[in-house]
């Protein structure tokens, strides 16, 4: 299934894993803007929800050779036959064609989490728990998100409430168009370093769409064919090897 | 024909229409409504509703003061963003300060006094009616007094500069006499710095804006975004390179506690170039022996203590050189604490010999905040190694969290036996655990706070935090309650202003010296402070999410030239022969250094996304992890992920060991925060931190101590 030949726009993200630092502050954006709750103890490392994640790389080499790269990953926004479009049961899981950002519907998830397995991204998360929060932060929630429960499976949908909100901005003032900048996720917004760079990779003048064809530029699992909408750049080597997995730095990862 | 039915028949049928409707979306569909029926629990948290705000704010958790977007609901804030257009931050916040919204509900909150049952040991603490916590400290003034006398008040102020400051100071020259304590900060190398040049420059900043490269040792300081975007020079000079210096243009990776050495070896270069000219700098009574000790420290020597390579050394002295107005200064780490006194000399004299005192672009006098330091000499501001030992018997701890680690120790060995100790922590975690009372302030976003710029930089600077949220009632400013002791203590009146008047007439001052520059969040270009017409001009802008910076006159040359006090080149020769440093005395020791990012080792609590962040990626080290070596693992037969005991002369910790090719040989690097994992425990069921196993040096020192690592 191709979405591109239908789609008016291709909304992707172009990460430069040489500017980032791995701060986090991406990851704590993401949350704030989700209404992720911090889940129970027991949960552990892996079991709570983390639309975006940055993982930590090593080159391999000794001190004082040591280099780390920091790699975020969430959704990829698989362009061509995503993975988890075909296994989902219950249609959970659909592309915008007018956007190209591959949607999870928590309403019709039955937690079957087929999914989960599919995504060769690990990009996707099961909600284990009710969500719960600190005494009194229930009223300080994101209006414009509402809380997943038990048994859901969830992912990055690109803060479709932040679309949502531009597009009703920009029929308000009459247009039909949202202008470049107008629609940004929130850890698009967030990053310090500005290693996040986010547009309309249809749009071949866009910025994101010129990062893109850089020469440093890579695709996770590109071999894969899923053709992500998420692009990664870097000068060195070791970190491009990252993509493939088969490099051995990537087993080094932690996180 | 006529068609009978047979049971056979019918039983047919009803199998048929049993599996022709499962094959029909019917079941399929019902399963769907039920799943979607039973997503909306009602005790699921829906999402609330309500009238959504935006607003501009400034971030106040630290001297950065980052431009914030703030979005309400219902007046509530639930997200903050940076704002682009800010000239100052650029679009920049961290992680910290984009989950402060969070900050007021965390489960450490507290939202009335609190005392302790018992003794020190004891975790029990019982709620105390706000005019009951008066009294109790009223009572323990008084005993104090009586006892031992108006200096055995203390305030331990963990930011030192604000508004908040000024009444502690006030309260304790209305005391008689107090001891006002400022916890260590970035400014405590420029301060001694200053202390080193004759004649006495008074304060010194860093001019950052205008420097073309900085040599930090440590943590490197909070840098402008215009010095990033102009491309300055980054070199940082460290056992381990922190987040913060992650796009450093070069590290020299030297062994824990040769900072000295380094700083030695690159003011030899720099002086030995011909036509340098700085040697006129030094001051001439010790001049030779001065001389006679940089010689010791050729690029071979120091490399063969620092750990680097000659070349590296040669090849930073060269980049600060060519680089054109080049500072060096000595960071505060997060968790390690402040440098040695005889590293920060030996960095002071390469600042020398880097001519960049006096320079635009290098090391200027600072002008202080107009307003900022009325009537206060009677109280003046101390060093915590500098209070002698068991001298303070009523400690009061400042809640404000600057994000920086202070060992207990370090505050213990000031208190005498059965000090009372009451704290203004919005939060029961950190430093207030060891509080007999809590009073707790305002968290973020709850109250008006002042947001003075880093004591770093030349140019003072200014911005407020607008309140957002009302606090508890339970929750009191520091200031109000000191007045209110004060009063029922028969002591003088403080004043009892609140703090938004007092701010105002702070701004007022600043008005009225007609200095600087000013900036709107939203954008656009600075413009002068005296473009505004009145005070209240200027304080609607800073209420906004503005900002003020100082832009001081050109700045004066300063003929000043080093004085070493006595003793200093003892203390120089001491550090610079590695100290405690280089390599571990005995085999099976290593160096344990500690390490943590600023925001998450201080006293203050963690936004719960940020908890979850650290509890579910090592993106931040988490509090007791222990990172080494391979080969040093290998050398103390330890394993990845495996618990060991860590022992120094100050005692016995569990730690858990992280193997990683990045640590030096020889070291172990402790996190001590955060403690991500221990995010809704209660405070008696936690871990105390690693940072009890460091030993503080008489001089308030704790970066590195000789320890055992050995697995359980």
């Amino acid at each position: 299934m191709s979405t591109a030949a239908a789609s008016n726009s291709r909304y992707g993200m172009v990460i430069d894993l040489d500017r980032c630092t791995g701060c986090g502050a991406c990851m704590v954006a993401c949350a704030v803007e989700n209404n992720v709750p911090v889940p129970p103890p027991e949960a552990g490392e892996r079991r709570g929800i983390t639309l975006l994640r940055v993982y930590r790389a090593e080159n391999g080499r000794p001190f004082p050779e040591a280099e780390t790269a920091h790699l975020p990953i969430g959704c990829q926004h698989c362009d061509e036959e995503p993975p988890c479009v075909t296994v989902c049961p219950q249609n959970a899981v659909e592309v915008d064609p007018e956007t190209g950002i591959v949607g999870q519907i928590p309403a019709r998830c039955l937690g079957c989490r087929y999914c989960m397995a599919a995504c060769p991204y690990h990009a996707r998360y099961f909600n284990w728990w009710d969500p719960a929060w600190p005494a009194g932060m229930e009223r300080a929630l994101n209006p414009d998100v509402a809380p997943r429960v038990r048994g859901v499976v969830e992912k990055c949908n690109f803060c479709h409430g932040r679309l949502q909100a531009a597009k009703a901005k920009a029929a308000a003032e009459g247009r039909s168009e949202l202008k470049p900048d107008e629609y940004v996720p929130a850890c698009v917004e967030a990053c310090p370093a500005g290693a996040i760079r986010f547009g309309d990779l249809a749009d071949k003048s866009s910025e994101v769409a010129r990062l893109a064809r850089e020469p440093r530029a890579f695709r996770l699992l590109a071999r894969l064919g899923t053709e992500p909408k998420v692009v990664y750049l870097s000068d060195r080597d070791w970190v491009r090897q990252l993509g493939d997995s088969g490099g051995p730095a990537l087993g080094e990862s932690h996180g | 024909m006529t068609t009978t039915w047979t049971r056979r028949d019918a039983l047919m049928v009803m199998g048929g229409s049993a599996v022709g409707l499962m094959l029909s979306p019917l079941p399929w569909k019902l399963l769907d409504d039920v799943a979607i029926r039973t997503q909306n629990h009602p005790w699921a948290v829906p999402a609330p509703r309500g009238r959504r705000t935006s607003r501009l704010t400034r971030c106040s958790l630290c001297p950065a003061g980052c431009a914030l977007r703030v979005r309400s609901v219902n007046g509530r804030p639930f997200a903050l963003a940076p704002v682009p257009g800010d000239l100052a931050s650029r679009g920049t916040a961290c992680a910290l300060g984009l989950g402060a919204a969070q900050l007021a509900y965390h489960p450490d909150r507290l939202t009335v006094p609190v005392r302790r049952l018992g003794p020190a040991w004891m975790t029990a603490r019982v709620p105390v009616a706000p005019t009951g916590a008066v009294h109790l400290v009223s009572g323990w003034l008084r005993e104090t007094q009586r006892a031992a006398g108006p200096e055995a008040v203390a305030v331990l102020d963990g930011w030192p500069g604000r508004e908040r400051s000024l009444r502690y100071r006030r309260f304790l020259a209305s005391v008689g006499g107090g001891t006002y304590i400022a916890a260590p900060d970035e400014g405590a190398f420029l301060a001694r710095f200053s202390g080193l040049l004759d004649p006495h420059p008074g304060p010194l900043g860093a001019d950052l804006e205008h420097a073309s490269a900085v040599l930090s040792f440590g943590t490197p300081p909070l840098l402008p975004m215009s010095a990033a975007e102009r491309g300055l020079t980054l070199i940082h000079a460290g056992p381990r390179r922190p987040a913060q210096a992650a796009l450093a243009d070069q590290w020299l990776p030297i062994r824990p506690g040769t900072e000295a050495t380094l700083a030695l070896a690159l003011a030899f270069l720099l002086l030995e170039t011909p036509g340098s000219g700085m040697l006129a700098n030094l001051v001439a009574a010790e001049r030779e022996p001065l001389l006679a000790l940089l010689a010791r420290f050729t690029p071979e020597a120091a490399a063969a203590i620092t750990g680097l390579a000659p070349a590296a050394i040669g090849q930073a002295a060269m980049r600060l050189r060519a680089a054109g107005p080049a500072v060096a200064l000595a960071g505060i780490d997060a968790a390690a604490g402040p440098l040695a006194p005889g590293d920060e000399i030996a960095i002071a004299l390469l600042g020398v010999a880097l001519g960049s005192v006096g320079r635009v672009g290098g090391i200027l006098p600072r002008a202080g905040l107009p307003g900022a330091s009325e009537d206060l000499e009677r109280v003046a501001i101390r060093d915590l190694p500098a209070v002698p030992d068991g001298s303070i018997h009523l400690l009061l701890l400042d809640g404000a969290d600057p994000g920086l680690a202070l060992p207990w120790s370090l505050v213990a060995t000031k208190l005498a036996p059965g000090a009372r100790v009451v704290s203004f922590a919005p939060y029961l975690s950190g430093m207030a655990t060891r509080a007999d009372l809590i009073v707790p302030a305002p968290a973020p976003l709850e109250g008006l706070a002042e947001i003075p710029g880093s004591p770093v930089l030349a140019q003072a600077a200014l911005g407020v935090a607008a309140p957002l949220l009302s606090p508890p009632p339970g929750c009191r400013e520091p200031g109000d309650f000191l007045a209110a002791v004060a009063a029922a203590t028969g002591l003088p009146e403080i004043e009892a202003a609140p703090v938004e008047s007092r701010l105002r007439r702070r701004v007022e001052a600043i008005h009225r010296a007609g200095r600087g520059t000013v900036i709107r969040a939203g954008g656009g270009e600075a413009s002068e402070l005296s473009a505004l017409s009145s005070s209240a001009d200027l304080w609607d802008l800073l209420l906004a999410g503005g900002r003020w910076s100082d832009a001081p006159d050109p700045p004066p040359r300063l003929h000043s030239a080093l004085r070493l006090p006595p003793g200093s080149l003892a203390l120089l020769a001491a550090a610079a022969g590695g100290g405690a440093g280089q390599r571990p005395a005995r085999p099976r020791e290593v160096l344990l250094v500690p390490i943590g990012i600023r925001g998450a080792v201080g006293t203050g609590s963690l936004p719960p996304a940020l908890a979850k962040l650290c509890r579910e990626s090592d993106l931040w080290p988490a509090a007791g992890d222990a990172f080494v070596h391979p080969d040093t693992a290998s050398a103390l037969r330890l394993r990845d992920g495996r618990e060991a005991v860590l022992v120094t002369t100050a005692g016995s910790g569990r730690a858990r060991v992280r193997i990683d090719r990045g640590a030096m040989p020889g070291v172990a690097f402790v996190a001590i925060g955060p403690g991500a994992a221990e995010f809704g425990a209660t405070p008696g069921a936690r871990e105390e931190s690693l940072l009890r196993l460091c030993v503080p040096a008489a001089a308030g020192s704790w970066r590195v101590a000789p320890a055992t690592l050995r697995e359980v």
